[in-house]
């Protein structure tokens, strides 16, 4: 790096907080493997500012990143000087209850938001497939599809303000912390799925809700595989709705240290609500699985196993599968699913090894995530990009993946995403110099 | 401005555009206080139209305004800057409604009731519905970010809204958000169009989530004797745990004028909450209602009276539903004007903030109303006024100041519904003084020449007595 950019990093931020080492700059390497330069970590809105400011003046572009590495789903961050790390910028400013909102630095952790939520019997619901070690900020410039959306929305409809740094550097303050809002140009939704581009939340308030009164897990294992997504779809087309409704294969069970001791698939239902709302839909959730000839079926209100059984499902997990491990998520209408699946059944065989399927339901849709490992790499490579091009194809979208293995599947299918030269305007408006993520969200 | 008539009728037949004065005079004005003379009318009824009429317009920088029903409050369809308005109302037809899917696609024209006429048949409901849904477009709640009686639970338009296709302002059709429920790729271009009113794109379509009908429902009305106990029941409510489908609020000068009008035989107390739970489980909308009923007891209610009789439910809420008529005839020689009529605040100002109203309005010889969807933080006033008396222009637009004032000091917002175009403007630009000019970059990257709704939002005038017509007088 340039001595003298780095010299004047230092005089914002402090020299310990400028990182050159290598072990260090490992964390924040790309997709493709591109490392940048230096970490810069910022403690405060001011540093943030000022660390745009000089990225502006001397145009040098800088990625966002927090401890689990950049945010935004850039698979070349090589024309990056530096990393902005903010994960040093972790406090929780307020916790209203009352008005059912809590406003914390992009630094916190969704753990540290339950430590904070937990004694007032509140809750922040979404969770990202990643667990809860995931950042507010990374969760709010990502807004990942997560299994909890089928009930409680998505990250981006729990956030009712943000102060931001923008590309230029400027504090601005977005939104409104109420609960509603039509206070012209909903700016704070826009940065929300941004992905870094737009700007750098540096503040953020969150809409917060009273934990459930009443929780179960209702978990159902199934002989063959379209069996079980006959049960998805047919608790899917009920009236119940639950907090998340979770498929795991054979290869997935395994990977996540639930193992299957019998059957191809494993249903995960979670129910959360009124007491007697949740006895009554855990018996149409039975009745289905039932009918659709599940093989075993369990239920328990144990609050602890259920956190404890969520969490070994989450894509921390999957860290143990080591490096080489390809990594595929889109979001499909419920409507595509079955073909999907047999779409995917069908590829196993086709270069690359499947290693593992997770299906989320979500209203409507069903997110799936695909795990391959195999000794042929790019025939690995091959069967899902082919994968990716099939969920395109069927009218669904990719999602992003929220951690760092795993390239970017939409531009090696050179599909076109919606409104990407709208995005491309909108993005040169706001950051002309186009220091902020270059070379994030394929375009 | 010199608009080329011939060139729209070519464009829609000439049954679809017109220079009419006499048809334009309807088009200069929606159910705010502002009115202003388009320069031509122009009804497309398909997207092919409407990309070729903005084609024109913005080659030639001839401002659009595109128009629902005309039932924004804060002049959102009203063409300050004279140009086209772009009636929208041919486009409305159901396009598809897919029940797998848990979604339905429609034209921006389908009016609200239209559309939850059709869906309730197949168990289904589009919750957003505001007040005017007998009339209002889906076009134009989205345009506004619009919510009503069940956004409580529900939530607003916004959670409802699943992507769209938009005319930009060049003529382009660009396809935003999903067709799923939840997209997580690229930008949130959806989420940026909903509440722009007008100002980036024409929508043209939009896809939209559905929510099921639930099985069972129960209201109740309770009485309260302070305005300020109204207030704190709702936030004891709201922090309970309890989500209750409808907390609606209706003060005193509310419910006269319901009763005056309408007859509807509404407690005649200082305020009164209407509550309303639903779900799939009888005993649990019991549980939730018995639970909200202890709450309002606590905290000042009396005379709590709750039904679960559907014709019984409908004709109570049918007099708030009513309400904005009712207040128009609320006294002889006042006219209920939408001034100050809509701000969302946070839960705990809610007591503050109701009580405030009626102290601003005595201040400055007003007579003002406060009610609302109070149980999701919005509060909506009315300012009833002599409207051809030059001091009371005067007074309302400091009743205005001071009600904005005070909102923006309890930490609340210009408007928690209704939008903001014009009369709204001035309150909310120094509200955000910070990022306006993040959404004038914005406004300028899709709309260069500036041709979609002019002047409306950031740039609205300070003054717009002085700057756009009033359509209870010409000029003040």
């Amino acid at each position: 790096m340039d001595q003298v950019l780095m010299r004047d990093l230092e005089k914002i931020v402090g020299e310990t907080s400028v990182r050159t080492d290598e072990e260090t700059l490992k964390v924040f390497r790309s997709s493709r493997g591109a490392v940048p330069e230096a970490v810069v970590r910022v403690g405060s809105t001011e540093d943030a500012a000022a660390v745009v400011r000089l990225a502006n003046k001397r145009r040098t572009p800088f990625i966002l990143a927090d401890q689990m590495g950049p945010v935004a789903r850039s698979e070349d961050s090589s024309g990056s000087s530096f990393a902005l790390d903010f994960s040093m910028m972790n406090k929780v400013r307020e916790m209203r209850f009352t008005d059912l909102f809590m406003t914390t630095e992009p630094g916190a952790t969704l753990a540290d938001l339950d430590f904070a939520l937990r004694p007032a019997h509140f809750f922040f619901p979404p969770e990202p497939t990643a667990g809860r070690s995931s950042t507010i900020g990374r969760v709010v410039l990502v807004n990942p599809v997560h299994p909890g959306a089928e009930k409680y929305g998505s990250f981006r409809d729990y956030v009712l303000s943000v102060e931001a740094v923008t590309p230029s550097g400027e504090a601005v303050k977005l939104g409104a912390k109420t609960l509603k809002n039509s206070s012209g140009l909903q700016i704070e939704r826009f940065l929300s799925g941004s992905g870094g581009l737009l700007g750098i939340p540096t503040w953020i308030t969150l809409a917060v809700k009273p934990s459930p009164r009443s929780t179960l897990l209702f978990t159902a294992v199934f002989d063959s595989v379209s069996d079980g997504m006959s049960a998805a779809r047919g608790i899917g087309s009920s009236p119940v709705v639950p907090s998340s409704l979770e498929l795991l294969d054979i290869g997935w069970a395994e990977l996540c240290g639930q193992p299957l001791e019998s059957g191809q698939l494993a249903l995960h239902v979670e129910l959360s609500g009124h007491p007697e709302a949740v006895m009554s839909e855990a018996d149409v959730v039975a009745r289905i699985c039932r009918a659709t000839s599940a093989s075993r079926v369990e239920r328990t209100r144990d609050r602890r196993l259920i956190g404890e059984r969520r969490s070994q499902r989450r894509f921390h997990q999957m860290f143990r599968v080591g490096e080489g491990t390809l990594f595929q998520s889109f979001t499909l209408p419920a409507s595509a699913g079955d073909e999907m699946l047999r779409s995917i059944a069908e590829m196993c065989g086709d270069g690359g090894q499947v290693f593992g399927t997770l299906a989320f339901s979500v209203f409507g849709s069903l997110l799936f995530s695909v795990a391959a490992r195999s000794t042929n790499h790019a025939g690995a490579e091959e069967g899902m990009s082919a994968i990716a091009r099939r969920a395109l194809s069927s009218g669904g979208y990719l999602t992003p993946p929220e951690w760092r293995t795993g390239p970017v599947w939409d531009r090696r299918c050179g599909m076109t995403i919606p409104g990407d030269r709208l995005s491309a305007g909108l993005k040169e408006a706001l950051d002309p110099v186009s220091v902020l993520n270059a070379g994030g969200m394929s375009m | 401005m010199d608009v080329d008539i011939k060139r729209l009728q070519e464009i829609v037949g000439p049954e679809h555009a017109s220079d009419d004065e006499g048809e334009l005079y309807i088009y200069g004005s929606d159910s705010s206080v502002h009115q202003a003379m388009p320069d031509a009318a122009v009804r497309p009824g398909k997207t092919e139209e409407v990309q070729e009429i903005l084609r024109y317009a913005n080659k030639n920088k001839i401002p659009v305004v595109a128009r629902g029903s005309g039932s924004g409050m804060s002049g959102q369809a009203v063409p300050i800057d004279g140009g086209i308005v772009l009636d929208m109302k041919r486009m409305n037809r159901i396009i598809a409604i897919k029940l797998q899917d848990v979604l339905c696609i429609v034209e921006p024209g389908v009016v609200d009731d239209d559309l939850n006429r059709a869906l309730r048949p197949m168990g289904f409901f589009y919750p957003p519905t505001p007040a005017s849904s007998r009339v209002a477009t889906i076009g134009g709640e989205i345009a506004n970010n619009a919510s009503g009686l069940r956004s409580v639970k529900y939530g607003a338009t916004r959670d409802s809204v699943l992507g769209m296709k938009v005319v930009l302002a060049n003529g382009d059709l660009v396809t935003l958000g999903a067709n799923t429920r939840v997209d997580a790729s690229g930008y949130q271009l959806a989420r940026l169009m909903v509440g722009s009113e007008g100002t980036l794109g024409v929508i043209v379509e939009a896809t939209l989530r559905l929510t099921p009908v639930p099985k069972f429902r129960s209201m109740g009305i309770a009485k309260f004797n302070k305005l300020g106990d109204a207030g704190k029941a709702i936030t004891a409510v709201m922090s309970s745990g309890i989500t209750p489908s409808v907390l609606e609020l209706m003060d005193n000068v509310a419910i006269t004028a319901v009763n005056t009008t309408m007859n509807m035989g509404l407690p005649d107390v200082e305020a009164i909450l209407m509550f309303e739970a639903d779900g799939r489980v009888k005993s649990a909308v019991e549980t939730d209602m018995a639970d909200m009923k202890k709450i309002f007891e606590d905290n000042g209610a009396f005379g709590i009276e709750i039904s679960d009789d559907p014709k019984e439910m409908t004709r109570i809420f049918s007099g708030r539903k009513k309400l904005f008529a009712a207040l128009s005839r609320y006294q002889k020689g006042l006219a209920c004007t939408s001034l100050a009529d809509d701000m969302a605040v946070p839960n705990s100002a809610m007591a503050g903030t109701v009580q405030e109203i009626l102290d601003v309005a005595k201040r400055n010889n007003v007579v003002m109303t406060a009610y609302g969807h109070c149980g999701s933080g919005v509060v909506h006033t009315k300012i009833l006024m002599d409207p051809t008396k030059e001091s009371q222009w005067d007074d309302a637009r400091n009743a205005v100041r001071e009600v904005y004032e005070y909102v923006h000091k309890v930490g609340g917002t210009t408007s928690g519904e209704h939008g903001i175009a014009l009369s709204k403007a001035p309150s909310w630009k120094e509200e955000k003084k910070d990022s306006l000019e993040m959404m004038r970059a914005v406004k300028k990257a899709l709309d260069p020449n500036n041709i979609l709704n002019p002047h409306k939002l950031m740039d609205a005038p300070d003054d717009w007595v002085e700057a756009t017509g009033l359509r209870y007088t010409a000029k003040v």
